[in-house]
């Protein structure tokens, strides 16, 4: 389990459990090496409130780099809120069949 | 002719000749070429009854006007002939060199009627034409052919040719080109070697003379150029891992058809996955001419039990022979694609036979001992073994060499067949991709994602996003899609490349990026509307021929696990395919009575007479 911390969340480590939203990311394909730790499967707490940008903000993954957004396996962006027990899969676009 | 060459070539091999013909310019210019020109030959000529392997089947070889003329992925042709797989119309397409080179030599398209009594195969260099003996060909490889007939002819003739899956006339046997380029699906190769027609052989110097040239340049010039800057921001995902990074994303989406379509995830995906493709066997990428891209993978495997080197896999080919199998061995699968290619098979429906066969003896509606050998989820032994028996029709490889459908029926469960029209699905689950089911269940060749390919809107965001599990208001943009494919396919170019840098962001209007290309390389002056005109009435065409062979409402369908059955689990968990109320709906767009069958007037607005 990987926690991450945001200076713009000071204290958000003080939030109630029940404040606190967990959220699943997965990361894939080229996205992997922004993994904050060893595993590229991991889970990270947010006030509510937050959207995928604070994830993406969070683990360094700039604006320029290609990625598709999936929340609980639906198509998103950055502006999606992120919900309670959420999973967020990010990997480099694909397309082709 | 500018852009089109004008000619087409008629090979009659019933009495062993060959000349040619004009092409029509206001035929040309109202069917675009390729797919099109292929429909308007066959609507004119081909008893839709027919029996697809006798005689009286007619195979047309087409290009486009962009093929060859160094417009992207400008490398493309169709064949197009009633297929033995579906019973209906066909078109299957590819890219490679074979095409360009072929409209070099000096035509459009070549007509092939009638059967010879002996192995043949033709020879068109630069004009010139004959038929010759392939007598010490037949039983031989597709790579074995190739290399034999660029000796006998010129070392830099290009090669279309089956194997022996063609020559043995299994039902979904390919055309292959330029040794690992497939015309892969529905059974072309079987109608090539029901003809006794071994291959085609082209050489060409003849350059395509292009209405403005400078016009044509400075197009060029602007979208290659957008093209490779995004590239420089964005890699390209198809350069990078192939089509088969595409398992990451139909996994995620919980749509990678997984146990003969039980499942919509796989839990060895990453395994079989582009990024492993790319990591352990990839040895180059390849391209089609004049492809900015290059989304081919020469690859190479060590392991000895499965060694081997070639071209793929293909995402469809790691859908059915990995995740539909079970099979999470990608070194099995990479050589079970190599051997459809040296036999010339479709991967895709090979994969889900099999597939399908492994859930028949799950089920116990099929005896191991029938086949001869032990056949269970997950066996990669099996998956290589049974691809080569199929190719030969070699035992229990005769049954699967009838596709799924057929086997399936056999044992009395034709449910258990995933298919529309016969034909196999490439590696989308309708049930979280509804758009998706629309397409397979209308495209006119049966199950397939090349005569539209919804994934693109639902899962890729292209040109945009769309909620792949709404099915209100799915009909437009799959109609849309389907006309945008049929220009596609007619013009010569690859949808890869097409869909994302020539179409605009709202799918109902026509291609721009095509119109100008068009425009700048036939001189025909298209308008927006001529060309959306064009696309609609190959579809339509093309409808017209499945209803004179039979085809009526309900053979637009899906099979019910896709309907009925809910996906289990994963992030599409608890969906159906929409199909029943997406098909009225599509059909009311179409201008296509409840039944499906295009009206009059809508025949008589696309100038098409019955
Ligand atoms: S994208 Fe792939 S299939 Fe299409 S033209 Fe390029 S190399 Fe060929």
């Amino acid at each position: 389990m990987a926690f991450l911390r945001r200076r713009s969340w000071q204290g958000w480590e003080s939030l109630s459990d029940s404040q606190k939203m967990r959220v699943n990311v997965k990361l894939y394909s080229e996205l992997k090496r922004y993994a904050p730790g060893e595993d590229t499967v991991f889970m990270l707490e947010y006030p509510p409130g937050s959207t995928v940008g604070d994830l993406l903000d969070a683990l360094k993954i700039s604006a320029e780099v290609p990625r598709f957004i999936l929340i609980d396996g639906m198509l998103s962006d950055e502006n999606s809120p992120l919900t309670e027990g959420c999973t967020v899969v990010l990997f480099t676009p694909v397309c082709g069949g | 002719m500018f852009g089109w060459r004008g000619k087409i070539l008629r090979v009659n091999l019933t009495e062993g000749m060959v000349h040619e013909e004009e092409l029509d310019p206001q035929v040309a210019k109202d069917y675009i070429g390729g797919r099109g020109l292929g429909i308007w030959l066959l609507n004119k000529e081909l008893d839709p009854q027919c029996d697809p392997l006798s005689p009286a089947n007619i195979m047309v070889m087409a290009t486009g006007p962009l093929t060859g003329t160094g417009a992207p992925t400008g490398a493309r042709y169709s064949v197009m002939t009633k297929s033995p797989l579906s019973g209906g119309i066909t078109c299957s397409n590819s890219g490679g060199k074979f095409p360009t080179e072929l409209k070099r030599s000096g035509f459009d398209a070549i007509v092939v009627e009638g059967r010879s009594e002996k192995p043949v195969y033709l020879w068109v260099n630069d004009g010139e034409f004959e038929l010759r003996n392939a007598e010490h060909l037949w039983g031989k490889t597709t790579h074995e052919t190739t290399i034999q007939l660029m000796r006998e002819t010129d070392a830099k003739a290009k090669v279309a040719c089956i194997g022996p899956a063609g020559e043995k006339k299994v039902l979904f046997a390919a055309i292959m080109n330029d040794k690992d380029r497939a015309a892969g699906r529905s059974g072309v190769g079987a109608v090539m070697g029901s003809k006794n027609l071994k291959a085609v052989v082209v050489r060409g110097t003849q350059k395509i003379q292009l209405a403005d040239p400078d016009r044509f340049k400075e197009f060029n010039r602007q979208i290659l150029g957008r093209f490779n800057e995004e590239a420089k921001v964005t890699p390209i995902g198809l350069r990078i891992n192939g089509t088969a990074g595409v398992v990451t994303a139909t996994q995620n989406y919980g749509v990678l058809p997984t146990k003969n379509w039980q499942q919509g995830t796989f839990d060895g995906w990453e395994k079989i996955d582009g990024r492993e493709l790319t990591k352990t066997y990839l040895v180059t990428n390849s391209a089609c001419f004049s492809c900015p891209i290059g989304c081919g993978r020469k690859t190479k495997v060590d392991d000895p039990q499965f060694a081997g080197e070639g071209e793929g896999p293909e995402y469809e080919t790691v859908y059915a022979m990995g995740s539909n199998c079970m099979v999470d061995n990608l070194a099995a699968v990479v050589k079970a694609n190599y051997i459809c290619n040296e036999l010339g098979m479709d991967t895709i429906t090979m994969g889900a036979t099999i597939g399908c066969a492994m859930e028949l003896v799950d089920r116990g509606y099929i005896a191991e001992e029938e086949i001869g050998r032990s056949l269970q989820w997950g066996d990669a032994e099996a998956l290589v073994e049974l691809t080569r028996m199929t190719g030969y029709r070699e035992g229990f490889g005769d049954k699967l060499a009838e596709g799924s459908y057929r086997l399936a029926e056999s044992c009395g469960h034709p449910e258990l067949a995933m298919v529309s029209k016969k034909q196999e699905f490439p590696g989308y689950d309708p049930r979280g991709a509804q758009a998706m089911g629309l397409a397979y269940a209308t495209s006119p060749i049966g199950g397939s994602h090349m005569r539209g390919d919804p994934a693109y809107f639902e899962l890729f965001g292209i040109p945009k996003p769309m909620d792949r599990l709404a099915w209100k208001g799915k009909a437009k943009p799959t109609q849309a899609f389907q006309d945008h494919s049929a220009i596609i396919d007619s013009a010569g170019l690859c949808v890869f490349f097409t869909v994302r840098n020539l179409v605009e962001k709202d799918l109902e209007i026509a291609p721009t990026g095509i119109l100008e290309y068009m425009n700048a390389a036939t001189g025909a002056n298209y308008t927006l509307e001529e060309l959306c005109e064009a696309g609609q009435r190959v579809i339509n065409i093309e409808r017209l021929f499945l209803i004179k062979a039979g085809f009526t409402r309900k053979d637009d369908s899906l099979p019910k696990r896709m309907t009925e059955e809910p996906m289990p689990a994963g992030p599409s968990k608890g969906h159906v395919c929409h199909l029943d109320e997406m098909l009225d709906e599509y059909y009311e767009v179409r201008h296509w009575t409840p039944d499906g069958v295009p009206t009059p007037e809508k025949l008589a607005r696309l100038g098409i007479s019955e």
